[in-house]
């Protein structure tokens, strides 16, 4: 089904073609750091003999790169939907692009030339006291960070400051007298993806502070300007960066889900009392969630550990009963057709749920003692990264690109993106049979009994990669008529 | 092990007669068709900031071969990336902000002369040359070649000029003299590759397990950094300013289109 451009005619095509290119470099980093990952799961099965050096590299690469990627590609998807009725500097969104671009640059160099191999949440202080690299390369993976972390807070800071211009202030574009008070305001409500965009742009520019507050003082400690950094503020701070981006990039992607899935069912999705107050907790619940990670330090106030356990639990109930029964109950009856773009939804909806009841259960804290450093944790965020999270992105890249060069996806395509689903979930499975049987995570290598799951994993992997090969193609060739096509956007002007 | 000297011996300057010669026979020259294209083309005369940077530019050039910079280049290697940062990011580019204006209001090239200019600053070309530039003269045998004579270090830094000089000529030009990288696209594209290679060779530089340049192992040690800590230093010295440099151009470069 070929959807009309109604909805892309009326962005700017400047704009479109950043937002185009955020979406494909997010892609690009995303193939390539899932190359990284069959190598290890190669690896961890005992099919590949990769030095337990190498491993850790390119598991520090594979888990920072996955996250810019996915994170890149979600806020160019969100840049092209809230084009429509917002006026963007495509110029803001380039610039933003190349610093993050380059950021991802120093993170590849550190890894993969400087040896850095610290995991990429860095904790403090093993990164300054690396074995197998030097401070320099600790230096420049931080300096990667840093450089991600102020290409997110332009593109954040540029997002809100126009939504909000757009609705006459940001308390307008949250609808927060909505919230409160229940009744409609005269004029009219932000759309939930200018709404979406805004809880995002905050939470990120709040992010990327915390990653400069973090990150600066560590610097200072290379500098000799400063004495020492304590290691638990260190830990805290990575996390609330770290984490929050992972979560950011989950809660952008779910924001596309809000800007495409009406154009497929033909039903608007409104902004409700729900909606609203649901993205308005969601500022709140992704910033307080991340303690989660800190529950086996015994150092850490029991306040935080409460706090990560409630927002935990708290951040699920706006996703769930807003997003993912919103979704459904607009797709249920509407003869919606399934194409790439709605299968990939159709996927993503699914993943976000069984990945969000894995992290529940993981940060419930007598589980989180038993679990938190076995495989269960790479399954749940694989589950909500790779078929929540990448596969809203994708829908929504294939849906701008196939919208724009007006094409209409093939029954292979949409075969692909079933396939993707089949090996996203096989793949998946075995991290969380693994967790469940209490093998270690981030180990490089696997005891012979422990073999097995990343054996049975890597032909779902397999099988995702010819899927990903075919719609990767196929967004290749339309992508010249796509963007040949934004031109005639701004013409229309 | 060689004593350190003591502090004060990094901070002579080094008095270089043909570089100062040629930076004012440069200002004076260009300070003259400066002022003769202003005079015949009241239309479209070049402006003040042009001369500036043009001024400024050459004064970086002086600053990074007879400062304490150039001064100490054979003695640190840090030193000597800092002084090839200051003529490759900073000199470069601000002679073009000098020499673009008054190329436009200059004759017309010649049909030969125009087919080659076009395809020496094709952007793949201009990049190609830069980037060959900057890798041949940091491999061993020519940097320590350079480190050992004067006329080959100076051929190695006009070198760096020029290629640098033809690497932002194709973003910096305007569509008048250049028809390429006239979309953001190709201009990030172009920005991304030109950082990112000089980025790869820093970091080569940077994390080499051994000192690349047996030159810097036997100088005279003027700090207490050892020959590789030094030559970490120098990596970082030349990764962090050009990610810099490329982010102010983007920001100067990039239109809302």
């Amino acid at each position: 089904m070929t959807m009309s451009p109604r909805a892309l005619a009326a962005s700017d095509g400047g704009v479109v073609r950043a937002a185009i290119a955020c979406m494909l470099a997010g892609f690009g980093g995303f193939l390539l750091m899932g190359v990284l990952g069959l190598l290890m799961r190669l690896d961890q099965g005992g099919l590949l003999a990769m030095p337990p050096e190498w491993f850790y590299r390119i598991m520090t690469l594979h888990g920072s790169g996955m996250v810019a990627s996915v994170l890149l590609a979600a806020l160019g998807g969100l840049a092209a939907a809230v084009s429509e009725t917002t006026r963007l500097s495509a110029r803001t969104l380039w610039i933003a692009l190349l610093i993050y671009l380059l950021g991802t640059g120093f993170v590849d160099l550190a890894t993969l030339v400087g040896g850095f191999a610290g995991g990429w949440t860095v904790l403090h202080p093993l990164p300054f006291d690396g074995r197998e690299w030097t401070l320099a390369a600790a230096l420049q993976m931080y300096a990667g960070y840093l450089l991600v972390a102020v290409g997110l807070a332009v593109f954040c800071t540029h997002l809100l400051v126009a939504t909000a211009r757009t609705y006459g202030g940001v308390t307008k574009v949250l609808a927060w007298r909505f919230v409160l008070t229940g009744r409609r305001p005269e004029q009219p409500l932000p759309r939930p993806v200018e709404l979406i965009a805004a809880v995002i742009a905050i939470d990120g520019i709040i992010c990327a502070l915390a990653g400069a507050i973090y990150l600066i003082p560590l610097f200072g400690l290379a500098a000799g300007m400063v004495g020492n950094v304590d290691a638990l503020f260190a830990k805290n701070f990575v996390l609330l960066f770290g984490h929050t981006i992972a979560n950011l990039s989950i809660y952008t992607a779910a924001g596309l889900v809000y800007a495409t899935l009406p154009l497929y069912t033909n039903r608007e999705w409104k902004t409700t009392w729900p909606v609203a107050c649901a993205w308005n907790l969601i500022i709140v619940l992704m910033l307080a969630n991340y303690s989660h990670h800190l529950y086996q330090d015994f150092a850490q106030p029991l306040a935080l550990q409460l706090l990560g356990e409630i927002g935990s639990y708290a951040v699920g109930l706006p996703s769930f009963i807003v997003t993912i029964i919103g979704a459904l109950t607009l797709m249920y009856g509407s003869r919606m057709r399934w194409t790439v773009t709605t299968i990939l939804i159709a996927l993503g909806l699914w993943g976000w749920v069984f990945g969000g009841l894995g992290a529940l259960l993981d940060a419930t804290i007598p589980i989180n003692q038993v679990m938190h450093n076995t495989m269960w944790v790479p399954a749940h965020f694989h589950t909500y990264y790779l078929l929540g999270a990448a596969a809203f992105c994708w829908a929504y890249l294939y849906h701008v690109v196939t919208t724009l060069s007006h094409a209409p996806d093939s029954g292979i395509s949409r075969a692909a993106a079933w396939l993707y689903g089949v090996g996203g979930a096989g793949f998946v499975l075995m991290f969380f049979i693994a967790g469940a049987n209490s093998v270690p995570r981030r180990y490089a290598v696997h005891a012979p009994q422990w073999q097995v799951y990343p054996r049975i994993a890597v032909p779902f992997v397999l099988l995702l990669t010819a899927s990903l090969a075919w719609l990767t193609w196929d967004v290749l060739r339309h992508l010249g008529p796509a963007w040949g096509s934004t031109r005639e956007i701004a013409s229309t002007e | 092990m060689i004593a350190p000297l003591p502090v004060a011996s990094l901070w002579h300057w080094k008095w270089e007669a043909p570089v100062a010669i040629a930076i004012v026979a440069a200002q004076v020259a260009f300070t003259g068709m400066w002022i003769h294209r202003r005079a015949s083309s009241p239309d479209a005369r070049p402006r003040w900031p042009a001369l500036v940077a043009f001024t400024i530019g050459l004064a970086v050039i002086g600053l990074s071969i007879m400062s304490p910079i150039g001064a100490n280049d054979e003695l640190l290697l840090s030193m000597h990336m800092l002084e090839h940062d200051l003529l490759i990011w900073i000199a470069a580019p601000l002679l073009l902000v000098g020499v673009i204006p008054l190329r436009e209001r200059g004759r017309a090239l010649q049909a030969p002369e125009r087919s080659l200019v076009r395809v020496v600053t094709h952007p793949v070309v201009a990049l190609g040359i830069s980037s060959a530039v900057l890798w041949a003269w940091h491999l061993p045998w020519a940097y320590d070649r350079a480190l050992r004579s004067e006329t080959v270090h100076a051929l190695e830094h006009a070198s760096f000029l020029g290629a640098y000089m033809l690497y932002w000529w194709p973003i910096m030009a305007p569509a008048s003299l250049t028809p390429w990288l006239r979309g953001n696209a190709s201009r990030v594209v172009y920005l991304l590759a030109g950082a990112t290679q000089s980025a790869i060779l820093a970091s080569l530089i940077a994390f080499h397990a051994d000192v690349l340049y047996a030159t810097y192992t036997v100088a005279p040690r003027v700090t207490s950094l050892s020959p590789l800590a030094d030559q970490r230093l120098a990596g970082m010295l030349m990764l962090f300013p050009g990610v810099v440099v490329h982010i102010i151009a983007a920001i100067y470069l990039l239109k809302d289109k």
